[in-house]
């Protein structure tokens, strides 16, 4: 918005200053930080009165040694301020944009009715797996389609199929040279793209809801991986870095690391309240959000090996989760004495502030290889 | 005749599979023809079905007024098989198709299901049917059991009535009317017993003062029935008196069980029967003349199906039930309990083994006589229970029923049917695998008692669990053999912790864990006890090393205080450590284990049975740097127990704690503000 009212003032002959994408993905940051801070006190005493407090483990009122009763549904404030900060200054007419808001409002909505479900009914009483499923496909593959419909696409049309992935200059494939023996070449192979994004989508938003356990652990690495991702959409939309550092110039690309911005500073207030011990846990709100937004993200910057990167913590996490259940619990043993990862160490009688900040590190060393492959192609 | 109320005209019927879910429609058939004789029936079943022969000699089927008509349909296969699915929803499908022609043509006024899946095509095409308006009439269906069957527990949602034969059984209380079972009048005849009884010892020609036993499984037979009725024969025949009457069962076409066959075979290889033996005992493959059996008979032997047991009611004769295991809502064991509860039956649990992977449904013959034999040699007994089960007997069941048809088709008066006797507190039935664990658990805490009845109810259901396809199900039958201390089954635990076939553990990995969990809750302590724990120290899973390595400080102490030897007043062990010597070399090398908790369960299980510090110290020492804070804390603590045990002084333990690693791991947390909260809260429970 502020974007906007931008152009008028400068067309007015006022300050360019609004104009430029590193002023406003600074202010973004700051703005959602701001708002995080402010609105972070009242959204947890609203969600407390509400009822929205947390039931795990166990059902009476309070326990000394427990977190039962903690608030949840704290996603609310990584919502309030990162959507609202990207609101006031992102460029509103890129149609990226709208897709990054629409996945954090969208998994934003379906967590919070999971949320509600589980304080309501208990913790077997939330979204079932198939309605979780199939809210978190049916969002990817339509960010699949936008990004391989021709009219729509944020990339220069003859790279909208394509496949990259780091370390490799060209992209690895197109899928749109491909098409079924026997079938016009307009039948080609493109809408394997939209059932990827809608795998892709579903596996981020998975991996940082399983992440999501002990305070703080999950809102770290999603901060690095909206700073990485942020730093990938400058290079992108920038033609001077993108030609220095051998990418496709993508422009508009700019605009999500507007947004980026604006989510860490989201990030950055929700543990302002969430770091240990927790005045607040973010939900399956905040993590589907989060990682649903992060899948977008990764998706129209063409970035989706990246993630697996940059998000190593997410995958070790839901990797050693599906290990256990898919090749131990099936067999009847257990593979890790438990799962996921972070229990695993709790089970080791670890504490819980140290797993996280240890598992922070890990992930700034994650982001740090991310970023490296800026270079090394 | 009476005629009441000439608007009924049509009534469809539906239900069956199996002759449990027949014979009440046919009752009620009789009760209501008998009011209305112009009524027409159609009865909807599966071709080849119980329902199909029954039907063709029950009805005479020539009369325009009474048609059967056939649909398709099968029972759920469950979801794990595609190719069954299928098949079940094809059927399904088409059966419904065909229901929706059979309604539209012969427009009933009411449907009557008693349940069973040759219920659900019409159930669900007039349901349909009446959502689009296309039919009026009513849906009344019938449930036999104690317990909800699974089409019933879908119909009881568009059902404008539910009659009940137990008053324990869960229906919305708007719709649920108890009404009991209707008994076919043929077998339920209202004459004193005396009279009957010697009437029909006439006809069969049996000794006046003979005890007689009636024994049968349905028609088709009970295998474990009919396996545990002619072990026990030897010893029931001892008596001279007894006549055991034996329906054997006969093998409908493409059945996998022969009872009359598989009776002489078992027949032959008996020692010790009477020469008079097809005298004292009367077998034949399907008795015909149920009413004068039953009322020749003192004791009767059967399954739990809700029609024999509401025939052995109307009868009041005692009886003897050996439910079937293995059913939906364990239905037979619910509707046993509900009139064992009311002093009318007695129950005898069958019990189930795992062999070769295939549960085994048995029933110890010697048990079946303790039983029997009291009850055969007391009339007193006897009579009390066949009181008990007259009075369960509702002999205005069939009358309510049609009331109740006609209140529904043509707004008669709806039958006044008085409330039902109070259903009583069931402890173990209808519980989940998770609450009946709770349950033991608090019952081995001495929260709460399980006594007689209860137990027997508790012990076939864990011994449901242990044989359970399912390994997650096992494994809590493991857990809840120990947590309910039912010794009886240690050698089953026994046997799932340390078994191998062929070099292969029996097991999986996570039921000989809990395998283990169950012995140490269960305490007891022999030579196959203590080799299975030799074996777990070896086990290639690691969880299940740690549990047996825990499990030996259970048995070699922590959960066997001191107790006072009433002979000697000296205090001792229930469990001597001395009996653990042979474990302690495999205990020692396990110190060295992969697996964290199987080192610190080792080291502190190593506290409990080491009889000397000098043999164990290497393990000791060796832990002392451990990378694991959890195996140095156990460390500690089997020091401590070596003090508490007097293997080592004070001073002496102190020595060896000051060589390890102390770190600042394992804090606890405590949030002081909830404390506070809940010591505010406990003044409330303390207020008078």
């Amino acid at each position: 918005m502020i974007f906007w009212l931008a152009g008028l003032l400068e067309s007015a002959g006022g300050p360019a200053l609004f104009r430029f994408l590193t002023s406003r993905a600074l202010f973004a940051f700051m703005t959602a930080l701001g708002v995080g801070l402010v609105v972070g006190q009242p959204i947890i005493h609203l969600l407390y009165r509400k009822g929205m407090r947390s039931k795990e483990r166990k059902y009476q009122a309070l326990d000394t040694g427990s977190k039962v009763g903690t608030p949840v549904m704290g996603g609310l404030i990584l919502l309030v301020a990162g959507v609202g900060s990207a609101l006031l200054w992102c460029d509103l007419g890129s149609l990226t944009v709208w897709l990054c808001i629409a996945a954090s409002v969208w998994f934003g909505a379906v967590g919070a009715l999971d949320d509600v479900m589980k304080v309501r009914g208990g913790a077997e009483k939330g979204l079932s797996r198939p309605a979780k499923l199939g809210a978190q496909l049916g969002f990817g593959a339509l960010v699949g389609l936008a990004v391989i419909s021709p009219e729509h696409t944020p990339f220069p049309v003859e790279m909208a199929a394509e496949i990259h992935v780091p370390f490799r200059q060209a992209a690895l494939v197109d899928l749109a040279a491909f098409s079924l023996p026997g079938l016009p070449t307009v039948w080609n192979l493109s809408w394997l793209y939209i059932v990827g994004a809608a795998i892709f989508v579903g596996f981020c938003t998975n991996a940082v809801n399983f992440t999501d356990g002990l305070d703080g652990l999950t809102t770290v690495p999603c901060l690095l991986s909206f700073a990485v991702l942020g730093v990938f959409a400058y290079v992108l939309g920038n033609t001077v870095w993108s030609t220095y550092l051998l990418y496709p110039s993508v422009p508009g690309a700019g605009e999500i690391g507007v947004f980026c911005a604006a989510m860490m500073g989201a990030c950055l207030a929700f543990l302002w309240f969430n770091v240990y011990p927790a005045d607040v846990f973010m939900g399956d709100m905040g993590s589907l959000m989060l990682g649903g937004a992060l899948g977008t993200v990764a998706l129209l910057l063409k970035q989706e090996a990246l993630m697996f990167i940059v998000g190593g913590i997410f995958l070790i996490e839901l990797g050693s989760s599906a290990i256990q259940e898919q090749f131990g619990l099936k067999r009847g043993r257990r593979i890790f004495a438990a799962a996921p990862l972070h229990h695993l160490y709790q089970h080791r009688g670890i504490a819980e502030s140290k797993i996280v900040v240890r598992m922070w590190i890990v992930s700034v060393l994650f982001a740090a290889l991310a970023l490296a492959t800026l270079k090394i192609r | 005749m009476e005629t009441k109320n000439d608007g009924l005209r049509r009534v469809l019927f539906t239900g069956g599979g199996t002759g449990g879910h027949v014979s009440p429609n046919l009752a009620m058939a009789h009760e209501i023809a008998r009011r209305h004789p112009g009524v027409k029936f159609l009865y909807v079943g599966v071709r080849g079905k119980a329902e199909d022969a029954m039907l063709r000699r029950a009805w005479d089927l020539e009369k325009p007024e009474r048609a059967l008509s056939f649909v398709r349909s099968r029972g759920f296969p469950g979801a794990s098989n595609p190719v069954a699915l299928v098949r079940f929803g094809v059927d399904l499908f088409g059966g419904i198709l065909v229901s929706l022609g059979l309604m539209l043509r012969f427009r009933p006024q009411v449907v009557v299901a008693t349940g069973g899946f040759v219920a659900a095509p019409i159930l669900f095409a007039a349901y349909g049917l009446r959502r689009v308006g296309l039919y009026r009439g009513k849906i009344f269906i019938h449930e036999q059991n104690a317990v909800l069957g699974r089409m019933n527990q879908l119909a009881v949602r568009f059902a404008d009535s539910v009659g009940v034969a137990f008053p324990e059984t869960r229906v919305p209380a708007e719709k649920k009317l108890w009404v009991g079972y209707p008994v076919r009048p043929s077998v339920s005849d209202p004459r004193p017993v005396e009279q009957r009884r010697r009437e029909a010892r006439e006809a069969l020609g049996i000794a006046a003062d003979a005890r007689v036993v009636l024994a049968f499984g349905g028609s088709q037979g009970a295998r474990t029935l009919n396996r545990a009725l002619v072990a026990a024969l030897p010893r029931l025949l001892e008596d001279p008196k007894v006549v055991v009457l034996h329906g054997t069962g006969r093998m409908p076409a493409g059945g996998r069980y022969n009872g009359a066959a598989d009776v002489e075979q078992r027949l032959e290889k008996l020692q010790g029967l009477p020469a008079t033996l097809d005298e004292v005992y009367r077998r034949q493959e399907f008795i015909h003349d149920m009413g004068t059996h039953y009322a020749a008979s003192d004791l009767v032997l059967c399954r739990g199906g809700a029609g024999s047991l509401n025939e052995v009611c109307a009868n009041g004769v005692a009886a003897v039930v050996i439910p079937k295991a293995n059913l939906p809502g364990d239905h037979q064991a619910a509707n046993a309990r509900s009139l064992e509860r009311r002093g009318a039956v007695k129950v005898v649990y069958e019990q189930i083994r795992l062999e070769d992977g295939q549960a085994q449904e048995m029933v110890d013959s010697d048990r079946l006589c303790d039983v029997i034999q009291p009850l055969l040699t007391q009339p007193v007994a006897r009579s009390t229970m066949a009181a008990a089960a007259k009075e369960v007997f509702e002999p205005r069941t069939l009358g309510w029923v049609a009331d109740m048809v006609e209140h529904l088709c043509t707004g008669g008066p709806r039958p006044e049917v008085p409330e039902p006797p109070p259903a009583p507190d069931e402890k173990i039935l209808g519980l989940s695998s998770n609450r009946m664990d709770q349950l033991l658990r608090r019952v081995r805490a001495g929260a709460e008692s399980l006594e007689g009845e209860d137990r027997a109810l508790a012990l076939y259901k864990i011994d449901g669990y242990l044989a359970a396809p399912g390994y997650v199900a096992r494994a809590r039958g493991c857990r809840m053999v120990g947590s309910g201390g039912f010794t009886e089954r240690l050698e089953a635990l026994v046997s799932y912790a340390s078994e191998k076939r062929g070099g292969e553990f029996v097991q999986p990995p996570i039921v000989r864990r809990d395998a283990f969990r169950g012995l140490q809750a269960l305490g007891e302590v022999n030579e196959r006890v203590l080799e299975a724990l030799e074996s777990g120290l070896k086990d290639p899973y690691f969880e299940t090393r740690a549990k047996a390595a825990q499990a030996i400080g259970g048995l070699g102490g922590e959960d066997h205080p001191l107790a006072i030897d009433p002979t000697t007043g000296l205090a001792q062990r229930l469990n001597e450590p001395r009996l653990f010597q042979p474990l302690l070399a495999p205990l020692q090398r396990m110190t060295s284990d992969s697996f964290f908790e199987a080192r610190a369960r080792a080291v502190r299980s190593l506290g409990w049975i080491a009889l000397d510090y000098h043999s164990v110290a290497g393990s000791f020492r060796s832990l002392a740097f451990d990378s694991r804070w959890k195996v140095r804390v156990a460390l500690i603590e089997g020091l401590h127990l070596l003090v508490d045990r007097g293997v080592l002084t004070a001073d002496e333990a102190s020595a060896e704690a000051e060589e390890v690693l102390r770190t600042s791991d394992g804090f606890e947390t405590r949030y002081s503000f909830k404390g506070a909260y809940n010591e505010l809260l406990s003044l409330r429970e303390a207020a008078p």
